[in-house]
């Protein structure tokens, strides 16, 4: 994208996408289960999202697993009113890459994380998918 | 006498008569109403999600997340089936967590309640009211 790298803040007007496995049942009827939002164990340095801006949706669901994905859509700006960071990671790969450093793989067992993954699910905009998995 | 070996992989038998008009216009059999709505639930839950994850675990192979083992998956099913004939309210859905966990979630109105199978054996009890966590209780993996 002309004039960005990925690390110009995260303005409050952004769609951030999450990737939800079809087989977990992290979504279904009764909406988004706090369990979209557990860390992963390479989310070390907080939980990531793809900024819209960056990525579309059809490229966020790009995976393997078996069943295919969710993609979970997020406003930056409802993260930000309730006092989640929202920090730019981005890398050679995925420029629209940022992370919630509140929650990580480390805290994740931690009261304070388990409240913030329930706060995250009831955050959640709207739900697409499924979409197919892919091989590359 | 050959017998067949009981296992969590198998749904029990059912635990009433099926209601139908075949002979009588009126319905003979018992009607549980909500309690036994709680059972079908319940049995649909095992049925066709924990012992199909039981059946072949790899469906919850991800790049990024360890799917739950056939071990915990099987605690999941007698968990379930306990909890079913202690007539508890079944869950609002079954969920794999990213670490080979299973959680139980239920829903209604501003509570949130989870039972969490842990990897390790050990299980955790929430309630979240409001998005906020008002009780927890730990239970280490049982032993022997």
């Amino acid at each position: 994208m002309p004039g960005h790298d990925g690390t110009e803040p995260v303005a409050k007007d952004e769609l951030l996408y999450r990737r939800i496995p079809v087989s977990k049942r992290g979504y279904d009827q009764n909406g988004v289960s706090p369990e979209a939002f557990d860390p992963r164990k390479n989310e070390t340095s907080g939980i990531s999202f793809f900024r819209g801006k960056y990525k579309s949706i059809q490229e966020v669901a790009k995976g393997k697993s078996e069943c295919g994905y969710y993609v979970a859509v997020l406003r930056a700006g409802d993260l930000i009113r309730e006092d989640f960071e929202v920090v730019p990671r981005p890398n050679p790969k995925d420029p629209g890459h940022i992370e919630l450093p509140a929650l990580t793989c480390d805290n994740r067992r931690t009261p304070e994380a388990y409240e913030r993954k329930v706060r995250l699910a009831k955050l959640c905009v709207r739900v697409e998918g499924p979409f197919p998995p892919t091989t590359d | 006498m050959l017998t067949t070996e009981l296992s969590p992989f198998i749904s029990p038998m059912v635990r009433e008569a099926v209601s139908t008009g075949a002979v009588t216009e009126a319905r003979i059999t018992r009607d549980y109403g909500r309690k036994d709505e709680a059972f079908q639930r319940w049995q649909t839950l095992i049925d066709d999600q924990l012992i199909e994850w039981g059946r072949d675990p790899s469906q919850l192979a991800d790049e990024e997340t360890q799917p739950p083992s056939k071990d915990t998956i099987l605690r999941a099913i007698l968990v379930a089936r306990g909890l079913s004939r202690a007539d508890c309210p079944a869950p609002t859905r079954i969920v794999a967590d990213a670490h080979g966990g299973i959680v139980f979630e239920r829903h209604e109105g501003n509570l949130f309640e989870s039972i969490r199978l842990l990897a390790d054996g050990s299980a955790e009890y929430c309630t979240f009211v409001n998005a906020r966590l008002v009780d927890r209780e730990f239970l280490p993996p049982h032993r022997g």
